[in-house]
């Protein structure tokens, strides 16, 4: 083998250092026996996604996935995770009795995949991206090359993602609004059981 | 974006512009009739407006969207289910007072997801298409809050499009890796194995969406749980939608004797006979129109990988019409029968309701025949033309299995046929038939007549429109 | 490229240190005396009851996924903003592009509202 030249080092081991906590990361994602703690586990496999994207040069796809990944779908997740009972408890079985065709489904979509990957002639492959997705000449780090593609080529999508954001939207509101015929039902028992526990205790103690 | 590029888009459009119009008019007032009056006005406007793209068609609109003949037929097939669902739902929501009106503007998101799906010509347009529909659709099928089994199916829905998109864009990225293009086009030329896993992916996803066995768990609890018209919503339009993305999608990397051929020969045959199996024991009329959607959608896999074009065309074309007007009359008949106490999807609700009902009863009677393939039936001429399609392509195992499993659709068909014309056991009272859903019965049993009966006009107009615009 | 990395990595080790040299730094100087009542989570003043953890409501989730709807638009807005002046002659119809796809969604802000999903009742 070649001795690596500094620049090699230097990518090889940013390329390494990033793929250990994305992959960590998730590795600590499906372990996790308490739910929570998955969901905070997420952080460092977007954060090292944001960085690959860095790695790459696209500069607006990483602060997209730190501003929505992060910023947005993480704070969605912890949520949804604090709107289920018993969020912190870890006395959730870890697998089911389809875990052995699950594995052997996952295994076999790994070696199709490490076996496409490995086979491929990437450098041979000579995929001009600039040519395909940008205007001529624009390099691809650049954000207003985004704003350009998005709004010449690829405005139709650019407005049917505002409708498909209305839809998400409104199915939201419509699954999650009060039942009119039932007020009552809004409340779900657990929180009002949690709240009175706390007030009478709080009572209690300042009697 | 020119003019052309507008008036090709003008169903579409006009679509999503009903749907915020009726979402201000719920801001200023809720009303259900409004609501109602609104969406069926806007969808009338868009299937008149589908003349407009004629003049331009065969066009790409952006690399995004292609407007040719094919797609504006199924564009027009969505928008008139589409309609036939509202109409239908119209009664339904009344009944169950339920209030109506976010109803309309999810039915018609996912108008309009299903119309960018038809239309699709890039991988970002198929995307969006299938996201716009299935969100828009989660909220239907969740739309009765109080409901048990609608929550749950609007969990597995979730569920089963969160792992279609998972695919579908894995597979996205792998023919991106290889082509570097994200034009449907693209899959033609690829040079390495990443092509091949990502068509695959790609399959697998929207075999998931249409239910291909072995694909196919998710569909009978999904139908089960969404209200009457939301299932046929899902029925119609959604699978109206992504089957036109599948034909666009594998007509460009089909050859005989590939590996993807096969895969799609597997996925039809396995279809037709699980599904037809699968239904014979239902009882449930929810779930045995659930399991027969997936062997008509078996059958309408031979056209995929038919060879001449123009009769393919016509084939899944002339299919797609007659499953449609069929579905929707069945659905339909279920949704004037459904009421507040839960809709009629058990067969024992059907039993004698030629005698309590005859209207309905005979509607029913030509939506089964029709989907048995009973000759002077819709059924019967689109399964004649999807047969001389494949034989034309010398299908035989496809065609064999289709001959066959037909035959073992017939026995389920008929049984609640049957169980229309037995005696009833009490007398219910009966509900008078909503104007709406009346009118929209009326035109879906004369469609279904007429395409058995007089097919001749028909077929030469989608041969005109296929031929011209392609 | 690689001068780059190595400025980022020089930073990222910079900050690192900062912050692991300040903490170790108070913890060594700082007294340390524990005792019961210090080891308890403060709670206002009373003492702590019940557990930690308890099912939150529905509203709170939300609000999250308004914020994340609106999240992704702005993401949407950023690309945008960075060409709108660069093009002589094409601001009008970059205007009208982004106007229709902030007014579908101003739209279905306005339904929000209307619709009470905005209370926080």
């Amino acid at each position: 083998m070649e001795a690596m030249t500094t620049q090699e080092i230097v990518h090889y081991s940013i390329f390494a250092l990033l793929a250990l906590v994305t992959v960590g990361g998730a590795i600590k994602v499906a372990a996790s026996r308490s739910m929570i703690h998955a969901a905070f586990w997420l952080f460092p496999v977007f954060a090292g996604v944001a960085g690959f994207y860095l790695y790459l040069g696209a500069q607006f796809l990483a602060a997209i996935q730190v501003l929505i990944y992060i910023g947005a779908i993480l704070l969605l997740i912890v949520f949804a995770v604090t709107l289920t009972r018993n969020a912190a408890d870890t006395d959730e079985a870890q697998s089911n009795r389809f875990v052995i065709p699950v594995v052997l489904a996952a295994l076999l979509l790994v070696v199709a995949l490490v076996g496409a990957a490995v086979i491929t002639p990437w450098r041979e492959a000579g995929v001009d991206i600039d040519r395909l997705l940008l205007a001529p000449g624009v390099p691809v780090t650049d954000v207003s090359a985004v704003g350009l593609t998005l709004l010449q080529q690829y405005l139709l999508p650019f407005e049917i993602a505002s409708v498909l954001l209305l839809a998400a939207m409104i199915g939201a509101i419509v699954l999650a609004r009060k039942e009119r015929r039932a007020p009552d039902e809004a409340l779900p028992a657990e929180e009002i059981m949690a709240h009175d526990e706390r007030t009478e205790a709080y009572t209690e103690l300042t009697r | 974006m020119n003019h052309a590029d507008y008036l090709s888009l003008a169903p579409l459009l006009v679509t999503a512009a009903t749907a915020v119009a009726v979402l201000l008019a719920i801001a200023v007032r809720r009303s259900h009739a409004a609501a109602f009056i609104i969406t069926a006005c806007g969808l009338i406007l868009a299937l008149l407006s589908l003349g407009l793209p004629l003049r331009h068609a065969p066009r790409g609109v952006t690399p995004l969207l292609l407007m040719d003949g094919f797609t504006l037929a199924v564009i027009g097939l969505v928008l008139a289910a589409t309609l036939g669902v509202a109409l239908f739902a119209h009664g339904y929501l009344a009944r169950l007072r339920l209030a109506g009106d976010e109803f309309y503007v999810l039915l018609l998101l996912v108008a309009v997801g299903a119309c960018v799906l038809a239309a699709a010509d890039h991988f970002a347009a198929l995307f969006l298409g299938m996201e716009t529909t299935s969100i828009a659709l989660y909220g239907l099928i969740g739309y009765r809050r109080g409901h048990r089994l609608g929550l749950e199916a609007a969990i597995k829905y979730l569920v089963l499009a969160g792992v279609t998109s998972a695919f579908v864009l894995f597979g996205i990225a792998l023919i991106y890796a290889d082509t570097g293009s994200l034009l449907f086009m693209a899959l033609a030329n690829g040079n390495s194995l990443l092509l091949p896993a990502g068509i695959g992916l790609l399959l697998v996803g929207l075999a998931f969406k249409l239910a291909f066995v072995p694909f196919h768990l998710w569909i009978p609890d999904v139908y089960e749980g969404a209200s009457a018209p939301v299932a046929a919503l899902i029925a119609t339009v959604a699978k109206l939608g992504a089957f036109a993305a599948l034909f666009n999608l594998l007509w460009s990397v089909m050859q005989p004797g590939s590996s993807v051929c096969i895969a799609v020969i597997l996925l039809a045959v396995l279809s037709m006979f699980v599904g037809n199996l699968l239904a014979l024991q239902q009882k449930n009329i929810k779930r045995l129109l659930a399991y027969s959607s997936i062997a008509h959608f078996g059958y309408l896999l031979v056209v995929v990988i038919a060879e001449d074009v123009l009769l393919a065309t016509i084939a899944a074309l002339v299919y797609l019409t007659a499953y449609t007007l069929t579905t929707l009359g069945a659905f339909g008949v279920m949704i004037q029968l459904s009421n507040a106490d839960g809709d009629a999807d058990h067969l024992e609700a059907y039993r004698g309701l030629a005698w309590r009902r005859p209207w309905l009863a005979g509607v029913m009677t030509a939506m089964l025949l029709s989907l048995a393939g009973i000759p002077l039936t819709a059924g019967f001429i689109a399964k004649f033309v999807l047969l001389s399609s494949g034989v034309d392509a010398q299908l035989w195992l496809p065609i064999f299995a289709l001959v066959i499993s037909s035959v073992i659709g017939l026995y389920y068909y008929l049984r609640i046929l049957l169980t229309l014309y037995r005696a009833p056991e009490a007398q219910p009272a009966s509900a008078p038939l909503p104007f709406t859903g009346g009118v929209a019965l009326a035109v879906l049993l004369l469609g279904v007549l007429w395409l058995g009966i007089y097919p001749a006009p028909f077929l030469t107009l989608l041969e005109h429109l296929l031929t011209y615009l392609r | 490229m690689t001068q780059q990395a190595i400025t980022i990595a020089v930073f990222l080790a910079v900050g690192l240190l900062f912050w692991m040299v300040a903490l170790a730094a108070s913890h060594l100087a700082r007294p340390r005396r524990p005792s019961a009542t210090k080891e308890t989570a403060y709670e206002c003043g009373i003492k702590p009851f019940g557990r930690a953890w308890y099912q939150v409501h529905v509203r709170y989730y939300i609000y999250a996924l308004l914020f994340v709807l609106f999240d992704v638009e702005v993401a949407f807005l950023f690309p945008w903003a960075t060409i709108f002046r660069r093009l002589s002659g094409f601001e009008i119809f970059l205007l009208v592009d982004v106007l229709i796809f902030l007014v579908v969604l101003v739209f279905g802000l306005v339904y929000a509202w209307r619709k009470g999903a905005l209370e926080w009742e």
